[in-house]
């Protein structure tokens, strides 16, 4: 077995993200807003399924969220969310929990949507869409290129729409699968202030975001570069104030304590099943159980803390750090490392079957990241990708890229040591890795 | 029973069509015809820009045969497209003939743009000996012809001499390529585009529902089986979707393109049948019975495009989200699958003409409006373009063509000829099927109700009327009223349209459809 010292195992924890952090959102429907605070969802503005849930409930009990009535009603809505989670996370093709993984889609689930405003990116991976237009007559000056959906630091999210004249739309229709635009999907953590390493010493001297070598160029655009899109915090950092880095290893702590449970007397009460009361703690934490990354990164915390699991640093076999705190900031730790060394900037990217694969038509970009490499990717939209969604280039993104492009929470399977209570309740349910809820399938 | 039956449902081929047996086949149409010479087959490919035609007239003998098998095809295609083995990549899927593994090859793979340029399908096993395998000289192949707009098709056969004869632009394959609407061109397929993708092999990465169970062992275990789903070729369902796309959007793109041309009828027509019948169809299947299945089971999924495009936006669910949640399945056995919905290539024709500004977004609505519980398989819609198409041949519109200025384009002609096809025959003559209020339009949920028949026969369509927002809101009360029941339902009556009309069907043991 391998040898971890305090400060190697804070390494390599580092790499190994956090479960929880999805959990640790501020509160119902918060998703906090361009200019990087939270933003009370309860007036309805924001619209996502937590937000529909306590809305609908509070309209079913007299206009109050201080009643039973609401509160069973939001409870009944929350056991629904978890089901649909569960469906997705370990009844579907794309199993969430894996021997050195916890998984997710970066796109949003349904219900997630631009009612109100742009609810979009709540998976500690946020998107927007990038557009190079044609010129606006032929042979005429080639417009900049437009972004669209992305947050930003200060005020509303860029527009959505795409606003093309028939030359333009000719100009498009001419060249159907040349590469006229991108999707970018980021995991940088709203908190983590490093630029890139590739910036060098200022964002001036960041690179722009430049098509792949191999992507068929339109006619109309001289150079694979968008010159007015660097690769700087603006334009690469999630904007989110719960998809950070702090947010993450509160909610791991959170997530590792006083995991909900079941009434024994009542064999089919919901919150038997693992996954559920995973959900179950997110919902009741911050109403999140409506979201992919939560649930999921609590339910792996919640197992943790019923089946007695701990990080065995020294390779004895024993735990040797087992409180909460601890470990979620051994397993987050605050950024930059003591010597200055960025070890995570964000969750890693990657798809379903690998998780250094990106789907089809995807790359990653270069960051000049040592660690946390794979934080940011690019795929290509077509001029025909473009002209069918010109209404929302970005729901094009999430409807062809957002599936595939799977954030990954490594878990340190070597480092977990796990000795479930005599007297636990679950504790009968722990299997050698009972962070893969559900049972181990295969890969990564 | 209820799990083999549930499981007998798959697919069928994406590149090619029509599995063969092993045995003697059936011949359909020209199924089994070769070219008996080098220059009957260049005579037949004069003109061909394809990469498949490319390679013919290097590689095709003075027989008019090819020599080898698959391998010497696809390596030789592969030079002409510039795409290195590397690149190549199988996909399989079950077809509808006895589960008979059909393996689709893309060059390119990685690029779905490139990789939508080619399709290879080996869909025949043979018997050799005791063994059952893969044949690896039946081939059905497609190319794309960038200076032509269309994919050119070719097939091959094992001749006696153990070589491979080639027929050029086979006719059958537009059996199932075509689709009962008889297109004279061929489109990519792929029956199910969405996860689950049931019936085709879906590892790594997803899980395969049904595939690794009905997979014939002996066929699985062949030696050409085993080589064309080798571990460096074999990929999922899930990374061939987006190459069809491509191949999708690449030959609607085309397609689209004959707007342009000079007006004329018949272009018209070929542009708006899309809106009314249904030139192609798809499949959706729950996922692995957690009650998730596509919204555009139930919904079509152009009425969102459409109200986006006219600046319609009530906020309602139904038009951001692209699945359906219902109660979970009983079992996985159960789950609901291959439900029958509208094709993609289909409404991707739709979709371009009101991107494209041939058709504003509200008279894309109109029709959608009409029988919109039934987003596929309307007998109201097509028929009615199949009425208003009869009187346009027969000269309803000639008067406007003739006052056309000299040069228009088929563009131009689109309105006009939605227009004339957009009128009922009624008790008191024919009628436009519009709202007297700009703002509305006539939404019709289920066309086969009494009432609303009795209101089209007399041509009353005032109580009809009704706002886009107001169906908005109709149709998100109509989702959130849909049970696995109704669906169940919808499922049994399309699937047993489908298997009488589609040669795509799939397998559906467990229809009674009498």
């Amino acid at each position: 077995m391998r040898l971890f010292d305090r400060t190697a195992l804070r390494h390599l924890l580092a790499c190994i993200p956090l479960v929880l952090a999805s959990c640790a959102a501020e509160g119902s429907g918060d998703t906090g807003d361009g200019d990087g605070g939270e933003e009370d969802c309860t007036d309805g503005k924001c619209d996502d399924p937590g937000a529909t849930a306590d809305r609908e409930c509070k309209e079913k009990c007299g206009g109050s969220t201080s009643n039973a009535c609401f509160t069973e009603c939001r409870d009944a809505a929350a056991l629904d969310h978890c089901e649909a989670r569960k469906s997705d996370a370990i009844d579907s093709a794309q199993k969430a929990f894996t021997p050195n993984n916890i998984r997710w889609a970066c796109a949003d689930v349904e219900g997630v949507n631009t009612n109100g405003r742009d609810d979009r990116g709540q998976e500690y991976c946020e998107y927007y869409a990038v557009v190079q237009p044609p010129p606006p007559a032929a042979g005429g000056a080639l417009p900049d290129p437009v972004d669209l959906g992305r947050n930003k630091s200060s005020g509303s999210p860029t527009p959505l729409s795409l606003t093309l004249n028939e030359d333009q739309i000719f100009a498009l229709e001419d060249e159907p699968d040349a590469i006229a635009g991108q999707c970018i999907f980021t995991s940088w953590h709203q908190d983590i202030e490093l630029r890139y390493p590739v910036c060098g010493d200022s964002n001036v001297t960041c690179p722009k975001l430049t098509l792949a070598d191999s992507a068929k160029l339109p006619s109309w655009q001289p150079s694979r570069e968008y010159t007015k899109i660097p690769l700087t915090d603006e334009w690469m950092r999630m904007k989110v104030s719960i998809n950070s880095n702090n947010a993450a290893a509160d909610l791991f702590e959170k997530g590792l304590t006083d995991p909900p449970a079941g009434d024994a007397a009542k064999p089919d009460d919901p919150l038997h099943d693992d996954y559920i009361r995973g959900c179950w703690k997110a919902y009741k934490l911050f109403k999140t159980e409506w979201r992919r990354s939560d649930p999921s990164v609590c339910a792996v915390g919640v197992r943790l803390a019923e089946c007695g699991c701990g990080v065995d640093t020294n390779g004895d076999g024993t735990a040797d750090i087992t409180d909460p705190v601890e470990i979620s900031r051994g397993v987050v730790p605050f950024q930059p490392d003591q010597d200055g060394t960025l070890r995570l900037r964000g969750f890693h990217l990657g798809t379903w079957s690998d998780m250094n694969q990106l789907p089809s038509g995807c790359r990653y970009l270069e960051t000049g990241d040592t660690d946390s490499t794979k934080t940011l990717v690019a795929c290509d939209l077509t001029a025909s990708d473009v002209l069918s969604s010109q209404q929302d280039p970005k729901q094009k993104c999430r409807e062809k890229y957002g599936d595939n492009v799977v954030v990954h929470v490594p878990v340190p399977a070597g480092a977990i040591v796990c000795t479930p209570p005599a007297d636990g309740q679950y504790a009968a349910t722990c299997s050698s890795m009972p962070w893969v809820v559900g049972g181990a399938p295969s890969g990564s | 029973m209820a799990r083999l039956a549930i499981a007998l449902l798959l697919v069928t081929q994406a590149g090619g069509c029509l599995a063969d047996e092993p045995g003697e086949p059936d011949c359909l149409l020209d199924q089994c015809e070769s070219a008996q010479s080098r220059d009957e087959v260049l005579d037949a490919i004069d003109g061909n820009g394809d990469a498949i035609a490319q390679f013919l007239r290097e590689a095709v003998t003075e027989r008019g045969t090819l020599v080898g098998d698959y391998r010497d095809v696809l390596d030789g295609i592969g030079v002409a497209l510039g795409c290195a083995p590397e690149t190549e990549r199988s996909f399989v899927v079950l077809s509808n003939t006895g589960f008979i593994p059909t393996t689709v090859f893309a060059r390119c793979a990685d690029d779905p743009q490139l990789a939508s340029r080619f399709f290879l399908a080996i869909p025949a096993v043979r018997e050799s000996g005791e063994d059952t395998d893969v044949d690896p000289q039946v081939l059905h192949l497609s190319g794309w012809d960038e200076e032509a707009g269309t994919f050119r098709i070719y097939s091959t056969r094992p001749t006696e001499d153990g070589e491979m004869g080639v027929n050029v632009s086979p006719s059958f394959c537009l059996g199932c390529h075509g689709g009962p609407h008889q297109l004279s061109y061929w489109q990519p397929l792929m029956n199910e585009m969405t996860n689950p993708w049931s019936g085709w092999n879906a590892e790594p990465g997803f899980r395969s529902q049904l595939f690794d169970e009905f997979l014939d062992q002996r066929i699985a275990e062949g030696a050409v089986y085993q080589d064309i789903t080798a571990e460096d070729l074999l990929d999922s369902a899930s990374n061939l979707e987006p190459i069809i796309r491509a191949g999708i959007d690449r030959l609607n793109g085309a397609r689209v393109l004959a707007r342009e041309r000079a007006a004329e009828a018949e272009r018209a027509l070929a542009l708006l049948q899309p809106l009314y019948c249904d030139e192609s169809v798809n499949f959706v299947s729950e996922i692995h019975g957690g009650g998730q299945i596509r919204a555009s089971s139930v919904l079509d999924p152009t009425l969102a495009s459409h109200m986006r495009a006219a600046g319609i936006d009530g906020e309602w669910p139904w038009m951001s989200g692209d699945d359906l949640r219902l109660a979970d399945a009983p079992s996985q056995w159960e789950a609901l699958t291959l439900v029958p919905v509208r094709g993609e290539s289909t409404l991707a024709v739709e979709v371009s003409l009101v991107a494209r500004q041939v058709l504003d977004p509200m008279r894309a609505l109109r029709v959608r409006a009409l029988d919109w519980t039934r987003p596929v398989l309307s007998e109201f819609r097509c028929n009615l373009f199949r009425d208003g198409a009869n009187r346009i041949r027969g000269g309803a519109i000639d008067d406007e063509i003739a006052a056309l200025p000299e040069g228009t384009a088929t563009a131009d002609l689109v309105p006009i000829a939605y227009d004339e096809i957009m009128k009922l025959d009624t008790a008191v003559g024919l009628i436009a099927l519009e709202a007297s209020a700009d703002d509305e339009l006539v939404a019709i949920p289920d066309v086969t109700e009494p009432d609303v028949q009795s209101r089209l026969t007399e041509g009353d369509l005032s109580a009809l009327a009704i706002s886009p927002a107001e169906l908005g809101d109709r149709l998100q009360s109509y989702l959130e009223a849909i049970d696995r029941d109704d669906l169940w339902v919808m499922r049994q009556i399309r699937a047993c349209r489908v298997a009488h009309e589609y040669a795509i069907a799939p397998i559906y043991p467990d229809l009674d459809c009498d």
